[in-house]
Order: C-alpha cells, then structure tokens, then sequence
C-alpha cells in the first residue's frame, strides 16, 4: 500500500521533471535547428555544443530586473503567467508516454484536455491587459481572438478520431492504433489538426502575438526576469504538449515494432516537434484578415465535411 | 492511487512550481534602478496615450460565434463516441442538428460576419 | 475517512462560492467582478465533481470558463467601461438585479420545497446514484432527451441572428 503510494509519487515527479527537462531543451534544439536552416550556427558556446545553454538562459533570467510597469494591475500582472504556465503543463496529466507511464488515465480526457487548454486564453488576455501598455493589449487581443478561432476546426477534427475510436480516453485511443495509425484513416483530420495547433501555440505562420514589426513583443512586452520566462516556457510546454496530441491521436502513440514503447513515442514527438522548427524556418507570416478568414471560411466548413463523411463512412461500414 | 488523487498532486507540484519560481525571481531579481525604466513602453519616448481605447466589433463576434460552436462541440463529441452504436438514426440526428447550424453560419458568412476588413 | 473529506471540501468549496458570489456584486472594478464569476464558475464545477459527474463539470469549465467568460472578458476589455464611463445607470441596475434575483429566489424556493415534501421526489434522488459513463450519458441524450436536443441547435441559431443583428450598423450610425 505505502509502496505503492510512493511508487505512483515517485512516477508524478519523474514525468513532470522530464517534461520540464524538454520543455528546457527544446528552446536550445529550436534555436540550433533556426541556425543551421539559415546557414550560421546557433548558440554553441555554453557547454560542450551549447548543452548548457538552456540553464544559462535560466539563471540568467531569474537574475534579471523584476520589473512591474507603471500603473500595471500588479494583481492580473502576476497571475497570468502562472495561468499560461500551469493550463498547459496541467495537460499533460493525461498523456499516455507509453502503456504505462502516464499520470491518470481519465475516460474524458479529451473533454478535460479542452477545458483545461482553453484557460490559457486567460493569461494571454490577462497579461495583455494589465500591462497598460497598448502594444500588450492589442497583442493579446489578437492573441486570443486567433486562439478561439483554431480551436473550433481544431476540436472538430479530433471528433473524427473519436468516431473511430470510440472513447475518450488517450490511451484506448492509442491501443485503438495498434493495427493502423489513424493518420491514414483521418489524412484531412490530420492536417486541419496540425495547422489549428500550429496557429494554438502561436507558431509561424501564425505568429501574430509576437509580430515585432507592428506589436513590438504582444502581450509580453512589459514582461522581464522570470514573468517573462513563464511564457517562455509555457509557449514551449504548449508546442510539446501539440507534439504529443498530435503523436497520440494521429500517429499510434507508443506503438511501434522491436523499440521500447517510450523511444518510440518520443521519436514521434521530436519527429513532429522538427516539423514545426522547419515549417517555422520555412513560411512568412500571414495577414491577420487572412488569418481569421482561413480558420471560418476554410478550415471550419472543411472541418464539418470530415467530420459528416468520417461518420456516413464509419456507420456503413460498421 | 484514485486517479483523482494522482491528478491533484499533479496539480499541487505544478502551481507549487509556478508559484515558486515568480516568488525565487522575486527575491533574487534586482529592483529597477530607476523610475523611467517602469513606463510603458513606446519605442523610447513617453507614451502618447494608455488604454483609453474602444476597439472593433469584429473581435466581440468572433467571441460570439465562439461560444455557439463551443457548445456544439461538446455535443457533436458526446456523439462520436457512441455514433457506431446508434448508426443511421444517430447519424440522421447529428445532420439536423449541424444543418440548423450550418444556417447561422451562412447567415453569419452572408452577413459579413467572418470578414475581418473594413 | 471519505465523508469527511467530502464534507470538508463541500465546505471548502461552499465558502468559496459565496465569497466570490458577494465579490462578483461588490467589485467596483469589472474585470474584478468577472475573476470572480470565473471563481464561482470553477467552484460550481467543482461541486459537480463531488457530486460524482465529472463529465459534467468538464462540461461547466468548457462552456462557462472557456467560452462565455472568454467573451464576458472580451466584451469588457473591448469597451473598457472604467475608462470610458461607459456603464449603466445606478439606479436602472438596481432595479432589474432585485426583479432578477426575487424570481430566481422564488424558483430556487418552489425546487427546495419540492424536493423536502414530496417522497417521490427524493426516491428519485436516491435511485439515481450516478454510476453512468459517458457512453451512457451520450446514448440517453440521443435517444430519449433527443428533441431537447435538436431544440438547443435551434436555440443556438437564434442566438448566432440575434449576436449578428446587434452589431449591424442602424440607420443613425451610418450618417
């Protein structure tokens, strides 16, 4: 009984310190990557090949001036970081790393990853606006308009792979993978998935929180020190954690022939996770009309389509 | 272990940690060195004016039809589950339901809605 | 063991609920007051969760913390009623929230009054022990409270015309 209480704390503890571990790493893996797509090298200095580069980074930051801008609402100025940091990190209570290693096994796990994702909205809006800084507050407008709007052709295209599995919990999602990805039985599904959690996590082509050349910085402009790093690192946690939704809904999870389950996962992740890094080395940003048209006008009725011929499909041939 | 229980010291060691980092760089940053350094920023100068601003509509109905598809959502995923089960009258009933919906969306798009210009 | 835990986050919670309720009423500032409604909203669903339905407080965080406060937040951000002074009246603001709340009082009592009187009531309670998984809740919903739920797509149209048709410019806008 004991044994088994410490055996389950031991295992919490360990996911989340890996998780942070390459929520750290991926910030140096994204920048190397950043480098070598433009022909220069990337940071390299810090530690053998730059290895170290991330706790540098991290030392530095909690060193750095703990600024609070002039007539910030100092209360909502703190607090949304910490909203950023914990709605992302709490999803990944439910993500099945392999048969067995994983924090719960929820049989709404789909539902609890929507509610639990969609308070990051918060720390965008509240961290816009507590700046008083009108940079901050259009950024986080627009933010947060861009976040809801992928969300519905997001949510719409994991309903198609509720169809077929007929669950909602990610690991019967998984097992339900065994024989055949569903990235082959959902190819549409997969690709609006993959744009609308490109432009969730703020990703370039969509990285409209962050245009420097109208918004300054977005709605982290008056962020320095740690504050500043939260987002960091939330923004990072919410790419890995698209990794890995992307790794169990589409690509089987943790299966795979000969290798251990978890390489096998985390091959998925990094394979998908590299995707990103050069899509992001690869496209221009849009235009942010052109943006909102293409989530409701393209993607939402393309999403609907899916999701009504994946349905006809399954019950015909059930 | 519950499940309810592994995810609520889930949640405890992740806020623990969130709270425990703004509190280290609290107490290890340095205070700004002087005032001028706390002003809003605006590219170097004093800012010309803060947050006294109204802005579009367009974002309110983006929220708006937000709302209307979230709830939808929900439904349209209590169905997935169990479409298999309920077969052509499971999926007769979802085509109802997304048409009535399909019409606001029309409406929404014929109406200039889902336009962001202007 | 287990009932007390419960009852003390029943009263956790509880005490949670009302501090936050009065806050939402009290806060001079609106972005204050709609925290707050977050707060009651998270509490509520968290009362759910007691209750043994956790599918439905996933539902109350998705649509309430998710959407509706979203655009309550939206809204405020976007008019910046503080700023601008742009609010209601005092006195019309009080009006409608006393005809609101004696209405809501009077259902809330006729509910309480019938559950303690009458027997069948309660036997209902009693044998509707959730122990249902969502596949159930799904199959009941599709099936036997199946125009309840064609009605609230319907419900959702008028509510998508009527959002459209309040942001439409009137005549005296456009000159």
């Amino acid at each position: 009984m004991i044994v088994n209480i410490i055996g389950e704390l031991l295992k919490i503890i360990i996911i989340f310190s890996v998780i942070m571990g390459i929520v750290a790493y991926m910030t140096l893996m994204e920048r190397r990557f950043l480098g070598f797509f433009q022909l220069r090298l990337g940071p390299n200095r810090v530690g053998p090949g730059g290895l170290l580069q991330p706790i540098a980074d991290g030392i530095k930051l909690l060193f750095k001036e703990d600024m609070t801008v002039l007539h910030a609402r100092s209360f909502y100025f703190i607090l949304a970081p910490i909203i950023s940091f914990v709605a992302v990190l709490l999803c990944f209570a439910v993500i099945p790393f392999s048969g067995t290693m994983y924090i719960t096994d929820l049989s709404v796990a789909v539902l609890y990853l929507m509610a639990i994702s969609s308070a990051g909205v918060y720390g965008v809006l509240l961290g816009g606006w507590s700046s008083n800084n009108k940079y901050s507050t259009l950024g986080a407008y627009r933010a947060a308009a861009q976040m809801i709007s992928y969300e519905i052709p997001m949510a719409l295209a994991l309903a198609g792979v509720l169809i077929l599995s007929g669950s909602m919990s990610l690991v019967d999602i998984v097992n339900a993978q065994k024989g055949l990805w569903y990235i082959v039985m959902q190819p549409v599904g997969f690709l609006i998935f993959f744009i609308a959690v490109s432009a969730e996590t703020n990703r370039t082509p969509f990285d409209f929180l962050e245009c420097e050349n109208e918004l300054v910085a977005g709605y982290q402009t008056e962020y320095s020190s740690m504050k500043f790093g939260m987002f960091y690192m939330a923004e990072y946690a919410h790419i890995l954690l698209a990794s890995c939704l992307i790794t169990v809904f589409f690509l089987g999870g943790w299966n795979g022939p000969v290798l251990p389950a978890l390489v096998w996962f985390f091959a998925k992740v990094f394979a998908v996770f590299f995707l990103f890094v050069w899509i992001r080395a690869t496209y221009p940003r849009l235009r942010y009309d052109q943006l909102m048209a293409f989530s409701w006008k393209f993607l939402l009725p393309l999403a609907f389509l899916n999701l009504m011929i994946s349905a006809v499909l399954v019950v015909a041939l059930h | 272990m519950a499940p309810s229980l592994s995810l609520f010291v889930y949640t405890l060691l992740v806020v623990g940690t969130a709270v425990a980092i703004i509190l280290l760089s609290h107490f290890l940053g340095k205070r700004p060195l002087t005032d001028e350094k706390t002003i809003p920023y605006e590219c170097g100068m004093d800012p010309l004016d803060t947050r006294k601003h109204r802005f579009s509509i367009k974002y309110y109905i983006v929220a708006l039809l937000f709302v209307i598809f979230d709830v939808e959502i929900v439904f349209i995923y209590l169905w997935a589950i169990s479409v298999r089960d309920m077969g052509l009258f499971g999926l007769l009933e979802m085509f109802i339901f997304v048409g009535i919906l399909l019409v606001a969306f029309v409406y929404a798009w014929i109406k200039g809605g889902l336009t962001w210009e202007s | 063991m287990e009932a007390i835990t419960q009852q003390i986050i029943f009263w956790i919670l509880g005490i949670t609920t009302i501090t936050a309720a009065i806050g939402v009423i009290a806060a001079s500032n609106t972005i204050n007051s709609v925290m707050s409604l977050l707060v009651v909203m998270l509490a509520a669903a968290g009362f759910y969760m007691l209750m043994g339905a956790p599918v439905v407080a996933l539902f109350q965080i998705i649509i309430y913390v998710g959407a509706v406060l979203v655009l309550f937040l939206f809204i405020i951000m976007l008019l910046n009623p503080d700023a601008t002074g742009l609010s209601m009246s005092r006195k019309l603001s009080v009006w409608m929230a006393g005809i609101v709340s004696v209405g809501m009082t009077v259902v809330i009592g006729w509910i309480f009054w019938q559950s303690a009187t009458q027997t069948n009531m309660q036997n209902v309670m009693k044998n509707h022990v959730c122990s249902c998984t969502i596949h159930d809740i799904s199959v009941v919903l599709f099936s036997r409270h199946l125009l309840i739920f064609e009605l609230t797509s319907l419900l959702l149209l008028v509510a998508a015309v009527g959002a459209l048709l309040m942001t439409k410019k009137t005549r005296e806008d456009r000159s």
